[in-house]
């Protein structure tokens, strides 16, 4: 009964959210305060609904009721708990009702946060919401529903597959779909400003916050995803330029983009028609990304679960939203009026140029990823973009732009002094350049772009670091000043250099892997291996069963200058319900570097066929991205991002405003 | 600057950084793309030394040698032609005769394919798109669309 | 009956939800405006002033950027009436709402869903038959066992069946495969074969698997199982006389109200065209001939009660046509008649909630 509930609550939501878009958006029109402020508690009232329809598939999930298509498709009764959980969202029906439950929870967030909100906008945003919401809901009912029944349920279900029974995975796409539907609310706002007519300043600081917060989730999900591949799929890489990846990149980049031109309207109140359309494109390849992963129409070594069919509805929403968007776009952006000006040196120049950029790579990312596509169904030819091409275009965008990105972070607003810039950020430069230098002077053989790399990323550290250096060194040396000063910093201005200084940390990891060792070897017991600067050798192989798999395995002895240093340990595991193994990676972690063994085979005469790696600093590639979303976390924190009902009463003290009946 | 001046300014740089990742792009995809084929067609089209192909079809049920490990041999066929394959490195979990693979290298003079990528399909009910449209063309497979 | 309450509940609570503000007498709260926010963008800049974050000049050319912007704002501002006394707008929605959403969410989910279908957890399910351990244990013990010994074929012979019932179908075929190399060829085991094959592709008979059919008719002739997957695989084939002819002479071996007893019958129904009949009632022939049997075999274990599927097949049988106190009167006989059997009183409760006598 329970089941039966959650699948009647879920359609009562198609009912709600179908409310939530009609109703306040002809309030909104007509100016009926009353047809308005529906927005709000049909956004409450759909979230619930939502949330009830989720737990009880969960339930579902988590009592193994086979009577439940989507259970015995994907679940197993011997699974461990957290992966009855996360299998709610590992296979394509569940993975949608996630995503519907996250965009509803914004929705409900926007609601709740909207206090001091222009109700008109506030209608406008949330009808466009649900809009969304309603457009996937249907999707869910009648083409992906989780609650379709069987009348006769089998013994056990068929198990999730095994490649996504790992706890990074389990988080994975919770933080991807928060980043990814976390610009629907970007894409609302713009819609709804579109409808309502007023673009300003202010929206763009009602904008901010809900971009940065979907911007933070989309690094931490992205960043997850890479580390995921990097130590499942046991092939050594962590980014692989596949379409699946691209489609979270693209937003990414795009909401880089828009983070940044938000700043910008907030500050300066220009930019205006630009950040409209970064908001409407920025959620377009969400949505892309969602197709492009959900239909199937690309080879991808992600895409586990994809159906022609479903893509074909999805396309149909991306039409509709995208199409409907950009048309609402060219209707009204030309009445938008333009607003400050600008030198074009300057903060708000840099940041233009840090705009042209992302916007560039992502065209590029966007061209190599439906390229193979358009190609196919044009000619008929079958070809791959693979490394090669994204090397060589979006590579080179992204370099010129970090070189970039100290300027920008020390340039004034409005007219900036460049030449009083380049003298603050050149002990900054000397030091990056010469540390390039002197790692390409004593390393030999390696590959030139790895100092580059490295010296870019110490750029952006170094740059940081400067930045906030002079704003916190007072004119009179006092160490008390300094602290208060730092103390007294915006948290905003922290957390924009961490994030840069993140993304330098990223940049180093990344230009080390050039240094990187890799190994396939034939081996057996006590033969010694020389990886990098460790020395491993074949200690035993084995076989053993865990909870819910099989698994035969080798564990390797590490050794550096005949010092133990631990084991290694790289198995093939079967999982029960499935005849499927899937290769478990042993990773030792040295440093910020990681020793990495990925078995291969054993022999029947105990000969072991492992690739073994030694990555250098790889560890900084997540560790960076990790400071991003922290980076991002701490300006989302400054209260002067966020605007608060709080602030807003205490701003308006001695101000008696009369409140309109 | 007046007005003007910084608007073009603007519309300047604009112009010279899209032109240019235009240009890049444009340059990329004539040089940087990698063909897909299958055996078969490789018997019809000469493919010049060291440019790197894809090669996708079925693992030759029976062609996959393991005694020179770490180095593997096996072929891929798609039912008419037949393309040996040396590669050096990790198998993907799913690799199986009779499975549809995807082969990523270099074709020697010898006609045998340097791989240094091999895809598998990624659980038992995908199939690389590619392999299948080129299977069922050729008649060899007869599955339903890849789920 | 309990479940339509909960969705009517359901329903009322939204519907109530979402009409609610309608209701409401509006209490304006003043937006964040223009000038509330430049306030903010100027005590913002006095602050970073007072801390020495920017120079005084930059912060006086803010401020008065700030202020010019406000000015500009403010002269702009048109404050459209709002309209506030449409109630007549505000009756259409509510109608539209307590008609709509109902009718809308009633045909949908009736359409999607399985109404009052009740949740079956594999912990309820599991009670109902008695299992010493977790099934899947059992299957990675044997599977254990079966990697150190990989020469045992009853191992394999057992196992295989259990993969079936589990929907790993190519391992079970696996399984099946190895156990006829061990064991060698039995009719049992190849029937197995071809079903697990048959299982794998989809419920398809495949050649394959009419091969490992035919070879286990070969063997046994009257091998039940095989007999079954052939008439499907003539009946998939399109030859419907002679996938009749194979039901129809199956069904004479098989007791009819067992279970593939009647789903040999279903098969037959459906070959022939006839729809599922109806219950039988006492005003046909049919209905009649049935009463009577029903009787003779209730004459039988009055006489003698110690047959027990005998009696199992008398509650079926009077469940089936309606009578469900009589029924009930059957198996409280049954329980006599087996007072100190505890397996078979077992027995008698299983096939009673089965047939959902209470």
């Amino acid at each position: 009964m329970i089941i039966e509930l959650g699948h009647y609550a879920l359609i009562l939501a198609v009912m709600t959210t179908f409310v939530q878009c009609v109703f306040p958006l002809w309030g909104a029109i007509r100016q009926d305060p009353w047809l308005q402020s529906m927005a709000r508690i049909s956004a409450f009232v759909t979230f619930a609904l939502v949330v009830l329809s989720y737990a009880a598939l969960t339930y579902a999930y988590l009592s193994s009721d086979f009577s439940v298509a989507n259970v015995v498709l994907n679940s197993h009764s011997t699974k461990p708990l957290i992966y009855k959980i996360s299998g709610v969202w590992s296979n394509h029906e569940g993975s949608m009702m996630l995503w519907v439950l996250i965009l509803v929870f914004f929705a409900a967030l926007v609601a709740f946060r909207s206090d001091g909100m222009p109700e008109r906008l506030l209608a406008s945003v949330l009808s466009v919401q649900g809009a969304i919401a309603f457009a996937f809901l249907i999707f869910i009912v009648l083409t992906s529903n989780p609650f379709l029944r069987v009348g006769d349920p089998p013994a056990d279900g068929q198990g999730l597959n095994p490649i996504l029974a790992d706890p990074g995975l389990a988080i994975h796409p919770p933080l991807l779909y928060l980043g990814y539907v976390g610009f629907s609310v970007a894409f609302s706002f713009a819609i709804g400003a579109l409808i309502h007519g007023r673009i300003d300043a202010i929206w763009a600081r009602f904008v901010r916050p809900w971009t940065l917060l979907a911007w933070i989730f989309l690094t931490l999900g992205i960043s997850m995803g890479s580390y995921w591949a990097y130590y499942e799929l046991g092939w050594g890489g962590w980014w692989f330029w596949d379409p699946v990846e691209n489609a979270s990149l693209m937003p990414w980049l795009m909401g880089t983009a828009l983070l940044h031109s938000t700043i910008v309207m907030e500050k300066r109140d220009a930019l205006k028609v630009w950040t409209i359309l970064l908001s409407i494109l920025t959620f377009s390849l969400s949505l892309l990304g969602t197709f492009l992963v959900r239909s199937g129409v690309i080879t991808s070594v992600h895409s586990f679960a994809s159906d022609p069919g479903r893509g074909l509805f999805i396309l149909g929403i991306l039409v509709v939203f995208i199409g409907g968007g950009l048309l609402l776009f060219a209707l009204r952006a030309s009445s938008l009026k333009q607003g400050g000006l600008f030198a074009p040196v300057s903060r708000e120049g840099a940041l233009v140029l840090n705009n042209l950029f992302l916007a560039a790579s992502t065209v590029a990312v966007l061209v190599g990823t439906l390229y193979p596509l358009v190609l196919e169904t044009f000619s008929g030819a079958k070809i791959s973009v693979g490394a090669p091409y994204f090397n060589l275009t979006a590579v080179p965008l992204f370099i010129i732009l970090l070189v970039l990105v100290p300027f920008g972070q020390s340039l004034a607003w409005k007219r900036g002094d460049l030449l009083g810039v380049m003298q603050r950020l050149l002990f900054a430069f000397g030091l990056s350049v010469l540390a390039a230098l002197i790692i390409f002077a004593f390393t030999t053989g390696g590959p030139v772009m790895a100092p580059v790399g490295i010296g870019l990323g110490l750029w952006m550290i170094l740059g940081s670091a400067t930045d906030i250096f002079i704003r916190i060194w007072p004119r009179r040396f006092d160490i008390s000043h300094i602290f208060a000063r730092a103390w007294g910093l915006p948290r905003s201005a922290w957390g924009t250099a961490l994030a840069h200084a993140g993304l330098g940390i990223s940049v180093i990891g990344i230009a080390a892997t050039a240094w990187g060792v890799e190994h396939i070897s034939l081996t057996k017991a006590g033969e010694k291996i020389i990886v990098g600067p460790y020395t491993v050798a074949l200690e035993t192989s084995f076989k053993r069963s865990g909870q819910g798999f099989r698994e035969e395995g080798a564990r390797f002895l590490i050794t550096r200058d005949d010092q133990s240093l631990g084991a290694l340990e790289t198995s093939k595991r079967v999982h029960a319900g499935r005849e499927m193994p899937t290769t478990e990676a042993g990773i030792e972690t040295f440093g910020f570097g990681q020793l990495y063994a990925s078995l291969n085979e054993i022999l029947p005469d105990g000969r072991v066929s492992v690739h073994l790696y030694w990555k250098p600093l790889v560890t900084l590639i997540w560790g960076g991205s990790l400071l991003m979303a922290l980076g991002g976390a701490l300006s989302l924190s400054d209260r002067r991002v966020r605007i608060t009902a709080a602030e807003r009463v205490s701003r308006a003290t001695g101000k008696s405003r009369g409140a309109p009946a | 600057m007046t007005r003007k001046q910084k608007r073009l300014s603007l519309i300047a740089a604009a112009g010279l950084i899209l032109a240019s990742s235009a240009g890049l792009i444009l340059y990329a995809l004539n040089d940087r793309i990698v063909f897909f084929y299958t055996p078969s067609d490789l018997t019809k089209q000469v493919i010049g030394p060291g440019t790197r192909v894809r090669i996708g079809g079925l693992v030759d049920v029976g062609s996959v040698d393991k005694s020179a490990l770490p180095l593997i041999k096996f072929s891929i066929t798609d039912g008419e032609g037949k393309l040996p394959v040396i590669y050096k490195g990790s198998l993907p979990d799913l690799f199986r005769e009779g499975q549809g693979v995807v082969s990523e290298g270099v074709i020697t003079p010898d006609h045998v394919l340097q791989a240094d990528t091999v895809l598998a399909k990624h659980d038992e009910n995908y199939m690389p798109k590619e392999v299948a449209d080129a299977l069922k063309e050729k008649g060899v497979w007869q599955g339903g669309a890849p789920k | 009956m309990v479940f339509w309450l909960l969705v009517a509940s359901f329903t009322g609570f939204t519907i109530f939800g979402l009409l609610w503000p309608l209701s409401r007498v509006l209490r304006h709260t003043p937006d964040i405006d223009d000038r509330d926010f430049y306030a903010l963008q100027i005590a913002n800049i006095d602050q970073d002033l007072t801390r020495g974050l920017i120079a005084p000049d930059a912060a006086e050319q803010a401020r008065r950027e700030a202020a010019r912007r406000l000015l500009a704002s403010q002269s702009e501002q048109k404050i459209a009436p709002s309209d506030f006394s449409n109630e007549k707008r505000r009756r259409i929605v509510a109608v539209l709402l307590i008609l709509g959403v109902p009718l809308g969410a009633y045909s949908l989910y009736t359409y999607t869903g399985s109404p009052g279908l009740p949740d079956q957890p594999l912990s309820a399910r599991l009670e109902g038959f008695t299992r010493d351990a977790d099934l899947s244990t059992l299957i990675t013990q044997v599977e254990a066992r079966l990697e150190t010994h990989p020469e045992d074929g009853m191992g394999w012979a057992t196992i295989a069946p259990v993969y079936v019932s589990t929907g790993r179908y190519s391992e079970a075929i696996t399984a099946y495969t190895k156990a006829i190399g061990l064991l060698g060829e039995s009719a049992e085991l190849r029937s197995g074969l071809g079903e697990a094959r048959m299982a794998a592709a989809d419920g398809i008979v495949t050649a394959d698997a009419l091969k490992d059919i035919e070879k286990a008719l070969a063997i046994d002739p009257k091998n039940q199982r095989a007999q079954y997957y052939q008439a499907v695989a003539a009946e998939q084939d399109g030859d419907k006389p002679r996938a009749l002819s194979l039901y129809q002479a199956l069904a004479t071996h098989i007791p009819p109200d067992s279970e593939p007893g009647q789903l040999i019958a279903r098969r037959i129904e459906a070959l022939t065209g006839k729809a599922q009949t109806a219950l039988p009632d006492e005003t046909t022939d049919q209905g009649a001939m049935i009463r009577s049997m029903v009787q003779r075999l209730d004459e039988k274990l009055t006489k003698d009660g110690t047959d027990l599927d005998g009696w199992l097949r008398l509650m079926r049988a009077y469940q089936v046509l309606g009578d469900g106190d009589k029924a009930k009167a059957a198996r409280e006989r049954a329980k006599n008649a087996f007072t100190t059997d505890q397996a078979a009183l077992a027995k008698i409760e299983a096939a009673a909630r089965d047939l959902g006598l209470k």
